[in-house]
């Protein structure tokens, strides 16, 4: 079994797994980060995003392999302790989720949008979330909260 | 309708762990033994085994039309509840049926309507 080591929310990890492993299984199954969620298990909902070098990326969609040695950003490392990121308070304060599955996807999603486009339209926003999928609420006030949580981001 | 109402932002505790990744959902769950479901994926579509679709039709057992609620379970109680309530209010007033959505003005309808009737004698 290949060792494969990442950095991870700033701390070095590393696990001897099957070649096989997806990305996703590494983060759930071996560093116990289950915030990152596996909705279809197809690359199609989202709830799987996570920050690989800054970038977003389906973490169900690349094996733990291919991000050897790669700079990782989950959901559970946005928080500062108890004081939530900007763009986490902005989803609480504009009611962007409510079973909060798809929720660590759309946070992750969205906070590349606004390091790509720091002053997103409400068109920008709804385009760039074609690749995540949320069953309960409909996408009104995920928009919502991003369009706040880019403007709370620019300061 | 500002504030407060259905559809309105609350702030709700539970939102913190869901922010932050520390929700729990059945995925997460892991029992000793636990048997799980993967999709397997077939390298070539030829691979795919033949199967044989059917329905069996089993009626439902609770009530005197023998049928089932299928869906969004909960829209499918709700609705009748809320409608059986405002007719059981109006009741008095000889109301007999209401259709939804039952909106403020259909509900005042039905209570006017019925007292025109009661006038009519």
């Amino acid at each position: 079994m290949p060792t494969v080591s990442m950095t991870v929310n700033g701390k070095s990890v590393s696990a001897d797994v099957e070649s096989r492993t997806l990305l996703v299984q590494y983060l759930r199954e071996h560093l116990g980060l289950t915030g990152t969620h596996v909705g279809c298990d197809t690359s199609q909902c989202g709830a799987c995003v996570v920050h690989v070098n800054g970038e977003s990326l389906k973490s169900c969609t690349v094996l733990a392999a291919q991000v050897e040695g790669a700079d990782l950003t989950t959901i559970e490392g946005l928080a500062n302790g108890d004081e939530l990121h900007p763009m986490q308070e902005a989803f609480r304060e504009n009611h962007g989720l409510q079973c909060g599955f798809c929720t660590p996807g759309m946070v992750m999603s969205a906070l590349d949008l606004v390091q790509k486009n720091s002053d997103p339209s409400e068109q920008d926003v709804r385009e760039w979330l074609e690749g995540n999928l949320c069953r309960c609420t409909g996408y009104h006030n995920i928009v919502k909260s991003i369009l706040a949580g880019a403007q709370a981001l620019k300061g | 309708m500002t504030g407060t109402g259905i559809g309105a932002s609350i702030k709700r505790v539970e939102d913190q762990r869901f922010l932050t990744g520390n929700g729990h959902y059945t995925d997460d769950i892991n029992r000793p033994g636990q048997g799980y479901a993967w999709i397997l994926r077939s390298p070539r579509a030829d691979d795919l085994p033949n199967f044989l679709v059917t329905t069996q039709s089993v009626m439902g057992a609770s009530n005197p039309l023998e049928v089932k609620g299928v869906g969004e379970v909960g829209a499918i109680g709700s609705p009748p509840a809320v409608v059986n309530a405002i007719l059981d209010a109006l009741a008095p007033l000889g109301v007999e049926d209401i259709s939804m959505p039952a909106t403020p003005n259909k509900v005042w309808q039905a209570i006017h309507d019925s007292s025109v009737r009661q006038a009519a004698g």
